[in-house]
């Protein structure tokens, strides 16, 4: 390794990676910086660390396979998450509806003609039901590299929509409880970092893990009975 | 002076119906029933005679009848053998009008009698198809005696004061409703015929041992409402059904039980579900947050119009589309009930609706509601208007009829009462309590006027108690469960959301969807199983082909276009030879289209009917 490599790897760290649970592998970075310097020749060592957080938040983190949260997170159902992290959006989705009707909205294929049932013509009472418009509870799925994390919004998160495509990096900050492993987010805790891993930043990858969390979930009721 | 006087003898009318029942009701009606019967041509088509006061002086009235339409479409012979000519040829191949050899009596009756009258009145349904029918009629006549003064009698009934009225308002036959009525029987013959012998000289080849003898038609509005029945059943198909899970709250007070649920109604995520489950069972105290008391009421029956007949004899009496208008027609040709085709559901302000709610005050089942809402009838009004005929209501008080024909009428005059009378009311409790920031509720409904319930048993509507809840009370519940429940695919079409899709969409007119929906039955397009409409191989197959094409055969967007061209020519905005071109370009185009990737629809059927065979063109002749 260069000198300048070197510095340019420990000024990234110093100035990137002590905000967060966030270990990034020597090598990694190492080559990063050897990409950068030789794509970009000339730039000072602080605009290359902030061109290494770039490449960062275009990079999928499940290569990298770090476990920044584990060692917190995971010991007890219930707790209180203290830190900051970096961590990679799979995707979010409103938990009170089902996750087919996004998918069906995602590809724009809703057909109206669906809903058209001529035994349920709608009743005053109903009528008066579909006004009262149920609030939205995003379910928003991170990882950190490895571990699968599952967090709600305890209020309505403005920055999160459900159509963020996997790999969208997510900054949670601040004493964050959770309960029965569920981390309970307000509006404070979230920042989108943004970044788009290419390879898995698209609507059928998403709409493919969507598809084998529904098998999952089959998967765990029958764990259960 | 005394020539002219001799020879001004009585002024004799034609008038022509459009069925032999109407004109024997009509003519009892203007006659008061002193008509005179003597035989035409037809078997059918009786010839009845009576005296009329009319245009100031008294007139011989001659009273006969078509049986429908009289005259037909047809292409000219060159045109006529299957392999005559290329397919594509019969978007333009010339088209001749002709009376069928069924009708040739029924005309030469009217040729003869039309000789002695000097004026015609056409008394046909006050529809589109009966103006139509109306302008064959004064095409026969005109043919055969000119100078002929010709009137349209404008009705929505067979009843005495409707009749008498129509014949001292007499107006003139409007010649744009039937020129669209002209242009959408020529595209339909010409759309119709193209693609049928297009698709069955190809498929019967190429599938000999599952198609040989078949017939399979194509038609403009038969193929998108068999669209929508593949539509509903790949919606089932691709549907994924998912786990869900909700918190039920359980309580018993007073000896009551009550069940409260969850304002997240249901999660689709078992962990987040658990959470909130074992928030509630550390700490179940439940907090009465709000206790509501709320008038509610359950809406009457809007006035009845032809969709709304069609779809709720099909629901309520399970009586299909296509038996429930033949049976309406026959009531109404009875003078039992108003004329059952019409797209209004608003009653006119002076509309006698007491004297029609009267007629019904003896019957033994609805006599008394009728009794109590006859002074102060207040109708349940839609929002539209065909501007010709007012909603579906009964004429005449009868209890002679039986089975199906009984059924009917009773729902036509228990649908009437009801939109005549008063929606039910009632009183709605509701309960909201919090356990732990989750709310939940539940609530009772005290039902305290049946009022239209009375006459409707079609619906139900009941009591739901609910006991008695204070709020700040706190309690501990009886149980909180994690229930887990799976989502529900839609379900295959019923009649009746086939006919609300197709109105949806503009795919035929209230008069013609009982038919379309016949068509795709004997096609064996699709099959019906428990009410339920499932496309046949062969329908799906067709469907499927013609999307793969990417065209949009099976889709009612041109269909729709259509008949909304022969509306704009009914309101005078574009003119017949306009809408027959733009509409014979379109589906000539999508015809080329289709028949150059041919091999698509024998793709799409060959999942079904296995590999086909090569197609050969035949070239024999
Ligand atoms: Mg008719």
């Amino acid at each position: 390794m260069t000198s300048n490599i070197q510095k340019i790897t420990e000024e990234f760290k110093r100035k990137h990676l002590t905000k967060y649970s966030l270990e990034v592998p020597d090598d990694w970075l190492s080559q990063c910086a050897e990409f950068l310097t030789a794509e970009t020749p000339g730039k000072t060592i602080s605009e290359y660390t902030d061109l290494i957080f770039g490449q960062l938040l275009d990079f999928d983190l499940n290569l990298i396979g770090t476990e920044s949260i584990k060692p917190i997170f995971f010991k007890t159902l219930n707790g209180t998450l203290n830190g900051t992290f970096f961590l990679q959006l799979k995707y979010c989705i409103d938990t009170t509806e089902s996750s087919f009707s996004l998918i069906q909205k995602l590809r724009g294929i809703i057909s109206d003609n669906a809903q058209v049932d001529a035994d349920n013509v709608p009743t005053a009472t109903q009528f008066e039901q579909r006004n009262v418009k149920k609030n939205r509870m995003l379910a928003i799925y991170l990882t950190d590299g490895k571990n699968s994390i599952t967090a709600i919004e305890n209020r309505m998160i403005p920055v999160l929509k459900d159509d963020l495509l996997p790999g969208v990096k997510v900054e949670i900050s601040g004493k964050i409880p959770f309960e029965n492993n569920v981390l309970l987010l307000e509006p404070q805790h979230v920042k989108v970092l943004g970044g788009c891993v290419e390879e898995i930043a698209n609507l059928d990858y998403m709409l493919n893990l969507i598809q084998e969390d529904i098998a999952l979930k089959y998967q765990n009721r029958e764990d259960r009975e | 002076m005394k020539n002219t006087l001799v020879l001004r003898t009585m002024l004799k009318i034609l008038n022509v119906a459009e069925k032999n029942d109407a004109a024997k009701s009509i003519a009892a009606h203007l006659s008061k029933g002193t008509s005179r019967m003597r035989n035409g041509d037809s078997p059918y088509n009786k010839i009845y005679e009576f005296e009329y006061n009319l245009f100031n002086q008294k007139c011989l009235m001659v009273m006969t009848s078509v049986s429908g339409h009289l005259l037909a479409l047809e292409f000219s012979k060159q045109f006529k053998g299957w392999k005559s000519c290329d397919p594509v040829e019969l978007f333009h191949a010339k088209i001749e009008r002709f009376c069928p050899d069924d009708y040739q009596k029924i005309k030469r009756t009217l040729e003869r009698e039309v000789r002695s009258c000097q004026k015609l009145i056409i008394w046909t349904d006050c529809d589109r198809e009966g103006e139509n029918i109306g302008y064959e009629i004064i095409d026969v006549c005109t043919a055969a005696r000119s100078n002929l003064d010709v009137y349209r009698a404008i009705f929505s009934e067979i009843t005495t004061p409707s009749i008498t009225r129509s014949i001292r308002d007499l107006k003139r036959p409007n010649r744009l409703v039937s020129d669209a009525v002209e242009v959408r029987k020529e595209l339909d013959l010409r759309i119709g015929a193209a693609f049928t012998r297009f698709q069955t000289l190809r498929l019967t080849k190429v599938f000999p041992n599952q198609l040989a003898e078949n017939l399979i038609s194509y038609g403009s509005c038969q193929f998108p409402t068999l669209g929508f029945v593949v539509e509903r059943y790949k919606d089932r198909e691709n549907f994924i059904a998912e786990p869900f899970w909700k918190l039920v709250v359980y309580h018993e007070k007073d000896g009551q039980k009550v069940e409260f649920s969850w304002d997240r109604v249901r999660l689709f995520d078992y962990q987040v579900c658990e959470m909130f489950y074992n928030r509630l069972i550390n700490n179940p105290n439940a907090t009465v947050q709000s206790v509501t008391n709320k008038p509610k009421s359950k809406w009457r029956p809007v006035a009845l119009d032809t969709i709304e007949l069609e779809k709720s004899a099909s629901r309520k009496l399970k009586i299909s589309a296509k038996e429930t208008m033949t049976i309406a027609e026959k009531l109404y040709t009875q003078g039992l009930i108003s004329y059952p085709r019409t797209e209004t559901n608003i009653f006119p302000k002076d509309f006698n609706l007491r004297g029609l709610i009267e007629n019904q005050i003896n019957d033994p089942n609805w006599g008394e509601f009728a009794q109590r809402i006859v002074d102060r009838p207040n109708p349940r009004n839609g929002t539209k208007s065909d501007q010709a005929h007012p909603p579906i209501h009964p004429t005449k008080y009868t209890n002679g009829l039986q089975g199906n024909e009984r059924k009917i009428y009773e729902f036509i005059v228990r649908q009437f009462l009801a939109c005549c009378s008063a929606d039910a009311r009632g009183s709605e409790t509701t309960v909201t309590i919090d356990i732990n920031n989750e709310k939940f509720t539940a609530s009772g409904l005290m039902v305290l006027e049946r009022n239209y319930l009375d006459v409707y048993p079609y619906e139900k509507w009941s009591d739901k108690e609910i006991p008695i809840f204070e709020r700040g009370h706190v309690f501990i519940p009886k149980s909180i469960n994690l229930k887990e429940g799976k989502t529900e695919p839609p379900r295959l079409l019923t009649e009746a959301d086939l006919i609300a899709l197709m109105e949806k969409h503009g795919i035929g007119t209230d008069a013609t969807h009982a038919e379309h929906i016949e068509t795709i039955k004997e096609r064996r397009y699709v099959t019906i199983e428990q009410n339920l409409f499932i496309p046949a191989e062969l329908g799906l197959g067709l469907v499927e082909g013609y999307d793969s094409m990417g065209y949009a055969m099976s889709k009612p967007r041109l269909r729709a276009e259509l008949e909304k061209d022969l509306q704009e020519i009914c309101a005078g905005r574009k003119t017949k030879e306009q809408v027959l071109e733009a509409q014979i370009k379109a589906y000539e185009d999508c015809f080329k289209d289709a028949r150059s990737n041919v091999e698509k629809l024998d793709q799409a059927l060959s999942k079904y009917y296995g590999a086909p065979t090569l197609f050969v063109e035949d070239t024999s002749n």
